[in-house]
């Protein structure tokens, strides 16, 4: 099911929220068990059968928590130690089946001039996250960063929640996990979250939706032929803003629906695209899954407080992995190892200190042009298709190409464009801090919010095309 | 906190829109029709199969239920309008806007074989045909957005799959009348022939085609008719403004282009008619004069842009097998029409041409599930003098191709 569905929205969530501040009022155990029940239920809407998986990841991890706790308080943490160990790779395991085995084989057996003999597995949708997320339990038990959960059914709500369920935020346990059990929920977060909600689902249906028929469009096309340095561009920006919208209006929508239910979670995004810098730029982007890598892979390696080649090779594998996590494509390895690379260079000239207006104003372009290309690497469906995606955008091999649909889709995309890199600033931010709140200027705010409301849900009626490029992961 | 936190005002607004939107809203019986839908499913299929079909019940309940989902979908059409989008995705179809403001599908490239195939199929009929002393032609109806522009990112495969198709045809030796190129040498423009908000042909251009096939077979094979019985100069025109959101528009919404609605002719014999119009299977036979037998008011009496059909007061729609008898043309040749919906408005002007027309529409008909007619049997039984397939341009639908 997809936050921003009909479904959702006249269905289920009402019934949630009816059962769950109605009927289970006054237990907290029945609404935790309530809550997982219905996240079981909206993770099998689209396909049953992966709730196998989720509820095996579920138990699998339970019984490691316990376990880790159990040696930990024992004082046997070579013990517990292993059991992460285990733990961690029953989860990377799980994984690697669903997600890495197919591309793996193929490229092994490619090697030989072979097909590969493996059929294709079908991914049970969010495993990525789920997958990070029930380790990060156990890990956090183990670092008393959490108590842990004797009742299965809290480890099923922890991980199976289905505000983050399926793309995130990646929720480490430390966050909730004094939530699970006592949380407080109060009616200003249950309204905040609820306009939380409502803006993330503008994000993702007027903006997203929208710009995602042009950036499939030029995609499309690169597959089959050369387009224009315009129309290259127009589509890698199309894809910069969809990407964006997507997964920030998925974010909002998560947090937001968490509230309702009194659960504080991190933010995700923090207006990425003001960035001056790359370094910047991943504080600002999916932060849950930056600081997972950085909290989880990067420290434990050693971080920056090593020497200097360590400190490189620290930073290579946790961006090798960014990519590996992302997907199971040449794509994605080469979009985690360009950022390394782009992070490593800026580590050692200190571009972070480096001001002036003209100064920030060339760094933000040149964070804008790698993140771009970036993102033109990581939506190409081959390394090859890239590249020629790449050159066109620079003038390279597309001279034969035909500058009519470049015009033909500006006309059609301008106005949506224009709206995404103006909400892709924090200029609604800014003027709210401006505006003094009385009832009127209350009510205009809840007008507009109301508006988003409406303008989406008639977009979600009137259309199937509902992509959500998260959900590959 | 305040009682007038912008927040609460917020969540009142959208509490009370989405309330509205299932007040009395037809919701309950389109879920009482989905889950006795999915439990017959899940019986014969399986639990996960009937899944599928309960939670999809479920979507289209809660998204088609609203009370406002047409007003939704108009509004909706007129943002979509105003930023310039020229393609809206309904899953199944993608519809398209010419840059004269025409609603078209989206068709993507046919593969060669599955081409190929159909015009093999075609060629196997034309030979029952002829071994049962049937003349046979295969007629090529216009389709929408064969000439028509689009935007030059659209990429619509509607001619280049028609060029394929013809010319599969003529490898397998089939002979065929291709109205399209007769449009074009009549001058007829595609904005002219076709509703803007709709695929079909306007029926004004569904008796030129008429005209035009019964001059091509008098040529081919001396097939005789009377003029006047197809001049529309003989012909009451009583045109309906704004009373056709046609199957595009259905899809869009009405203000996805700027053209609005379509207006819908009804045209009725000034002279004297008499036919009987038999559905065979179905227990309706109804006798009577033209625009008492082969015209359906209902669909035109009152206007209901997304419930009711115009298009289908010409013949009340599709049917799997009909028989229409001309009383007054007792001398007049027997016709076995295979048709498509563009048939709907061809047919019931055709038959001021022959005696009998009979029409079989190879789709799927839920009263007809696992029944198929096989029409060379049919051929041989019925004995028609003419045997004509007529299809709008190259249909994703295979089974209209499964003649046996």
């Amino acid at each position: 099911m997809l936050f921003s569905s009909t479904t959702f929205i006249y269905l289920f969530l009402p019934f949630v929220l009816i059962c769950y501040y109605g009927i289970f009022r006054w237990s907290r155990p029945l609404q935790n068990i309530f809550l997982f029940i219905m996240s079981l239920i909206f993770y099998g809407w689209g396909e049953p059968k992966f709730v196998f998986a989720m509820i095996g990841s579920i138990t699998l991890n339970w019984l490691f928590g316990l376990l880790v706790n159990k040696y930990k308080s024992e004082n046997k943490r070579n013990k517990a130690k292993i059991c992460i160990f285990i733990d961690c790779f029953f989860n990377l395991g799980m994984l690697f089946v669903f997600k890495y085995l197919n591309f793996t084989s193929e490229v092994v057996f490619s090697i030989f001039g072979e097909n590969s003999p493996i059929p294709a597995i079908a991914l049970p949708i969010g495993i990525s996250f789920f997958t990070f997320q029930a380790m990060s339990y156990v890990l956090d038990i183990y670092r008393d960063r959490g108590e842990v959960q004797k009742n299965i059914l809290n480890v099923g709500l922890y991980i199976a929640f289905f505000p983050q369920l399926i793309a995130g935020p990646i929720v480490r346990y430390e966050t909730v996990a004094e939530e699970i059990k006592h949380r407080k929920e109060t009616s200003d977060d249950f309204f905040a979250g609820f306009t939380r909600f409502v803006i993330g689902l503008g994000k993702k249906v007027l903006i997203a939706n929208n710009v995602a028929l042009i950036a499939d469009n030029v995609f499309g096309q690169v597959n089959v032929g050369p387009v224009s340095v315009g129309a290259a561009w127009l589509g890698a920006i199309a894809y910069t803003l969809q990407i964006f919208f997507d997964f920030c209006g998925y974010s909002d929508m998560a947090i937001g629906l968490g509230k309702m239910f009194g659960f504080h979670f991190l933010e995700n995004f923090n207006y990425p695209y003001i960035s001056k810098s790359i370094t910047e730029f991943w504080r600002r982007w999916h932060m849950s899954l930056g600081t997972w890598f950085r909290d989880y892979v990067y420290f434990p390696l050693g971080g920056s407080r090593v020497n200097k080649s360590r400190a490189i090779y620290n930073l290579f594998v946790v961006w090798l992995l960014t990519g590996i996590w992302h997907g199971a494509n040449w794509t994605f390895i080469v979009w985690g190892l360009l950022y390394f690379v782009l992070l490593a260079i800026e580590k050692n000239i200190g571009i972070a200190e480096k001001e002036g207006k003209f100064i920030n104003l060339a760094k933000w372009l040149y964070t804008m042009l790698f993140v771009i290309i970036g993102w033109v690497i990581f939506r190409a469906e081959s390394l090859g298709i890239a590249i020629n995606y790449i050159g066109y955008m620079f003038g390279v091999n597309n001279q034969t190409a035909d500058f009519a649909p470049f015009m033909a889709m500006l006309y059609q995309s301008v106005i949506v464009i224009l709206i995404g890199i103006v909400c892709s600033t924090p200029i609604f931010k800014v003027i709210g801090g401006k505006v003094k709140e009385n009832f009127f200027t209350n009510l205009v705010y809840a007008c507009m919010i109301a508006a988003i409301f409406v303008l989406s849900v008639s977009s979600l009626v009137s259309s199937s095309y509902n992509p959500f490029i998260y959900f590959n992961f | 906190m305040k009682i007038f936190n912008k927040n609460i005002i917020t969540f009142i607004i959208i509490f009370i829109i989405v309330v509205m939107g299932l007040w009395a809203s037809p919701v309950p019986e389109f879920l009482k029709t989905g889950l006795e839908e999915t439990r017959e499913l899940m019986i014969k299929n399986g639990f996960f199969q009937g899944f599928s079909t309960f939670t999809w019940n479920i979507e289209t309940a809660f998204s088609e239920g609203l009370t406002y989902h047409k007003d939704f979908l108009d509004l909706n059409s007129a943002v979509q309008n105003n930023i310039g989008t020229v393609q809206i995705d309904k899953g199944d179809t993608t519809v398209i806007k010419s840059k004269s403001g025409y609603l078209s599908y989206l068709r993507e490239e046919m593969p060669k074989r599955t081409l190929e195939k159909r015009a093999e199929k075609t060629s196997k009929l034309y030979k029952a045909a002829k071994e049962n002393g049937a003349e046979f032609v295969y007629i090529v109806a216009p389709v929408k957005g064969y000439y028509m522009e689009f935007p030059e990112n659209v990429n619509d495969y509607n001619k280049q799959n028609c060029d394929a198709f013809l010319k599969a045809l003529d490898d397998a030796d089939v002979p065929y009348f291709n109205l399209i190129d007769k449009m074009k040498k009549d001058g007829i423009t595609e904005e002219e022939m076709f509703f803007v908000t709709d695929h079909h042909w306007k029926p004004e251009y569904a008796l030129w085609a008429v005209n035009s096939v019964a001059e091509e077979l008098h040529n081919r094979f001396g097939f005789e008719y009377d003029k006047e019985k197809i001049d529309i100069e003989n012909y009451n025109v009583e045109v309906h403004p704004d009373a056709f959101l046609g199957s595009q528009g259905k899809k869009t919404g009405q203000y996805f282009t700027e053209l609005g609605l379509d207006d819908i002719s009804i045209l009725t014999p000034k002279f004297e008619t008499s036919f009987t119009d038999t559905q065979v299977g179905k227990d309706y036979v109804k006798t009577g004069a033209f625009s008492d037998v082969l015209i359906h008011r209902y669909h035109i009496s009152d206007i209901d842009l997304y419930n009711k059909n115009p298009y289908a007061t010409y013949l009340g729609g599709d049917y799997r097998e009909q028989i229409i008898e001309n009383h007054l043309n007792a001398d007049g040749e027997n016709v076995l029409l295979l048709k498509d919906s563009f048939s709907c408005a061809f047919a019931p002007f055709f038959a001021m041409t022959t005696h009998n027309t009979y029409l079989l529409d190879m789709r799927d008909f839920a009263e007809f599930k696992g029944d198929r007619i096989n029409v060379e049997e049919y051929i041989r039984r019925v004995k028609p003098d003419y045997v004509l397939v007529m299809y709008t341009g190259v249909t994703s639908e295979d089974r209209v191709f499964d003649f046996e």
